[in-house]
């Protein structure tokens, strides 16, 4: 769908609606999750970064804000350990406290586009006929426009804010998750248990949010988690485009575009916001990874 | 002193380019060498280039290869005769006489004459023409007010006495370019006019070619052979190709790229000061500006020192919350300048009865705009005045029609280019009725001495003039000047007897290679 997502994903996404075919849609313990390394790295680094997104204000050494002009420009130092950028704000304070637009926009976003996702995937899965190709031939539909393109429109029509950033984000999100959630309701729909609940008379609302759901929250978790990576990226690509918040927000994908005429000779300006980014994907992707490993052994 | 510190700024200017220049070029002394081509790039024009209607860099800096303005503003903001080698006013400041320089030959191998003068100028002074240049002579120079005197001689009749005419007949006025009588508007294919050089060819986003022009009327100029202009598409590609010498230098550069080239190797950057700014103005019928005292107290809290040293990589002087820029013909010599003094800002906001407000300071989205925003909040957060910033884009800033923001929302930051007197600022941002006037700012007192100013000739009466106009506007600050910004380019340690323009004008005619 969009420019910005690799393929790989996406493959590993094709391979779990497959696994989900086979009907594993229960989730894993934690006690399973808590063996798996590569889940607990994740978690350590995500818990840092909400940790640090919430408890900030305490943890900068200086404002944020706080420009000191006579000292601009000065390189990572014992009392500066990020340096300082162009209006002479603390680089370190202001990374740490980036972590919280993003973490503000990418989980609300992600909340939003799987809710929507899982409503209309639901339904198309289960009532099949008209419906599901009515609904996917919209949620097909939508996948064709980048991502980029939405939020150039939506900040020309409704302006400039976190909240538009939000509903971009969800809306791009709410496709795919359609999409998953709709061929694990197919699958699930041919069991026993739901003919069984047919059978007994009960509605169709009843049917898919106390029979269906359970056995396909699974899938959504790993999807959910997938899609938060993505969240962050999209989230700090459209700062980077002047699209997200606006000065003197320290958001990461701001700073980055701010400061990159002077990657040659600050750097520390831009790398540090950069690392701060990668390294809570990473942490997303690898506690994503766990979830999938856990719940295919 | 205001002088002091401009005298300073001029210094501190020189200073950097001559350093650059020992730094980055080995050929400093010695006279200039004929022969060599000078590549330029450039932002590829907008549209065709017309002198006429021509309002981008890339264009003007095209155009000014081949054809000649009366009167050159030289980049301290003195003025060179070109194709005028003097002028004279009468008494009222009403009537101009300029005498043309003889001999002077056009690309087609005529004689310049008054005809052609006239010729432009009725030209440009035509509401149909869509001219850039309408907007300055309004309400100075209509139709019918140029005249043939003689061969050699024209006259210009005004509407109304103005005192620095002449800079409304030079580059200032950048569209006043004097073409032949039988200009017929095919300017882009086939320039015909007196400059340096000569178009060879002409290539749509591509680029231009020129050779040197023999019969050049300044003997033994121009230096060059030839001229050649890549057009670049954005700002990036063009930068790649400075830095990776496919061009000599460039017609405009954003002030963000000039730290990294500094570090590049044969590259120097030049600078020159200039009468440029963004100004930061409050609506002084809104509140909590409609105290006098309110707006003296933002000016007092901003550090002028600090945002030119960041926001502007130290390339500016400060500004002294009035609009005689360094460059300008009369400069006020009655007026401290005004530093950051926080605790003289605090009081006159306590005086003021301004108490734990929060204003919103509205902007575009161009460098160093949101920097500039950016340390007024914090500058002002000092005082005890909450600032939320609304950086907007550029065009939503400026907008259209009834919804104009940057003439409407009570505190803001808006870009000026250049200008080389004040008539061109104070006439629409102050006076009463100024088309531009953000901070819906009304003084009679203001607007009678304005007129008179831009009515007198006498060099004392100006000057006077001068510090009382600067005396109303640094008490009242309905605008606060915090800097004057000039111009900069980058370009090859062997090019040599080119400048850096405020305006990005492109003056090859004393330019050589070494």
């Amino acid at each position: 769908m969009t420019t910005v997502e690799p393929r790989p994903v996406e493959a590993l996404l094709g391979s779990e609606a497959a696994s989900l075919a086979a009907g594993a849609g229960a989730l894993p313990t934690w006690r399973i999750l808590l063996r798996r390394p590569t889940f607990v790295i994740g978690a350590v680094i995500c818990a840092f970064w909400v940790f640090d997104a919430i408890f900030w204000p305490v943890l900068v050494p200086y404002s944020p804000q706080n420009a000191v002009t006579t000292a601009a420009h000065l390189a990572p130092s014992a009392s500066h350990w990020f340096g300082t950028d162009r209006l002479g704000r603390d680089v370190l304070s202001r990374v740490l406290a980036g972590a919280a637009p993003v973490l503000s926009v990418a989980p609300a976003a992600t909340a939003i586009g799987v809710a929507a996702g899982t409503v209309i995937g639901l339904f198309t899965g289960y009532r099949r006929g008209w419906t599901d190709d009515v609904g996917m031939r919209v949620m097909d539909a939508m996948l064709t426009l980048p991502t980029i393109i939405i939020a150039v429109v939506a900040v020309g029509l409704l302006g400039r804010s976190e909240v538009v950033v939000t509903l971009v984000i969800a809306v791009t999100f709410t496709p795919l998750v359609a999409r998953v959630v709709r061929s694990s309701v197919l699958s699930e729909r041919e069991r026993q248990y739901v003919e069984a609940a047919q059978i007994r008379g009960e509605n169709a609302l009843w049917i898919l949010g106390r029979e269906i759901l359970p056995n396909v929250t699974g899938p959504i978790v790993v999807e959910s988690t997938v899609r938060l990576g993505y969240a962050i990226f999209n989230a700090s690509a459209l700062s980077f485009l002047s699209l997200g918040p606006q000065d003197p927000s320290p958001d990461w994908g701001l700073t980055i575009a701010e400061n990159r005429p002077f990657i040659e000779t600050q750097w520390w300006t831009v790398l540090f916001p950069a690392l701060a980014i990668a390294s809570l994907i990473i942490g997303i992707n690898l506690v994503a990874e766990g979830l999938r490993e856990a719940r295919s052994r | 002193m205001a002088g002091a510190i401009a005298g300073g700024g001029l210094l501190l200017g020189d200073a950097g380019s001559a350093a650059a220049q020992i730094l980055g070029s080995p050929a400093l002394a010695g006279s200039p060498r004929r022969g060599g081509t000078v590549k330029v790039g450039t932002i590829a024009p907008v549209s065709a280039v017309d002198p006429v209607t021509m309002y981008d860099a890339g264009s003007i800096a095209i155009a000014q290869q081949s054809a000649e303005y009366l009167v050159y503003v030289n980049a301290n903001g003195s003025l060179r005769p070109v194709l005028a080698t003097s002028w004279s006013s009468d008494k009222t400041a009403r009537s101009w006489t300029f005498k043309l320089r003889p001999n002077v030959k056009f690309h087609d191998g005529t004689t310049l004459s008054s005809a052609d003068v006239v010729a432009t100028f009725d030209r440009l002074v035509d509401p149909k023409s869509q001219s850039s240049a309408l907007t300055d002579f309004q309400g100075i120079l209509a139709p019918g007010g140029i005249h043939a005197v003689d061969a050699s001689t024209v006259r210009f009749d005004l509407e109304s006495p103005f005192a620095d005419f002449p800079y409304l007949v030079s580059s200032t006025n950048y569209n006043t370019l004097v073409l032949p009588k039988a200009y017929k508007g095919n300017f882009q294919a086939q320039p015909v006019g007196t400059g340096p050089f000569i178009q060879q060819s002409f290539t749509h986003n591509q680029g231009a070619t020129f050779r040197r022009n023999p019969n050049y009327w300044d003997s033994g100029k121009p230096y060059l052979d030839e001229v050649n202009f890549t057009f670049y598409q954005d700002q990036q590609a063009q930068l790649l190709g400075l830095q990776g010498g496919s061009v000599d230098t460039v017609v405009t550069i954003s002030s963000s790229e000039i730290p990294t080239l500094e570090g590049t190797s044969g590259l120097r950057v030049r600078n020159v000061n200039g009468s440029a700014t963004y100004t930061l103005w409050m609506r002084v019928d809104r509140k909590p500006f409609t105290d006098r005292r309110a707006r003296q107290a933002v000016a007092w809290a901003i550090d002028r020192q600090g945002l030119i040293a960041t926001a502007l990589n130290g390339k500016a002087v400060p500004g002294n919350d009035h609009f005689f820029g360094p460059t300008m013909p009369f400069r006020p010599n009655n007026l401290p300048q005004r530093v950051q003094n926080l605790s003289r800002a605090k009081a006159l906001l306590q005086a003021a009865g301004v108490h734990g407000e929060t204003v919103t300071l509205t902007t575009e989205n161009t460098p160093p705009a949101p920097d500039y925003a950016t340390l007024v909040k914090n500058d002002l957060a000092k005082i005890g005045l909450n600032v939320k910033l609304n950086i907007m884009s550029q065009s939503a800033f400026y907008g259209s029609g009834k919804n104009q923001p940057w003439l409407e929302v009570p505190f803001g930051i808006v870009d000026w280019a250049a200008r080389a007197i004040p008539a061109q600022y104070l006439n629409p941002v102050l006076e009463s009725n100024g088309v531009w006037n953000s901070p819906h700012y009304k003084n009679p007192e203001l607007d009678t001495l304005i007129r008179r100013y831009n009515a007198t000739l006498g060099h004392a009466q100006r000057q006077s003039l001068t510090n009382q106009i600067a005396h109303i506007t640094f008490n009242d600050v309905p605008v606060i000047v915090a800097y004057w910004d000039g111009g900069q380019r980058p370009m090859s340690t062997k090019l040599q007897g080119l400048q850096a323009s405020a305006s990005s004008f492109m003056d090859l005619s004393s330019a050589w290679l070494t």
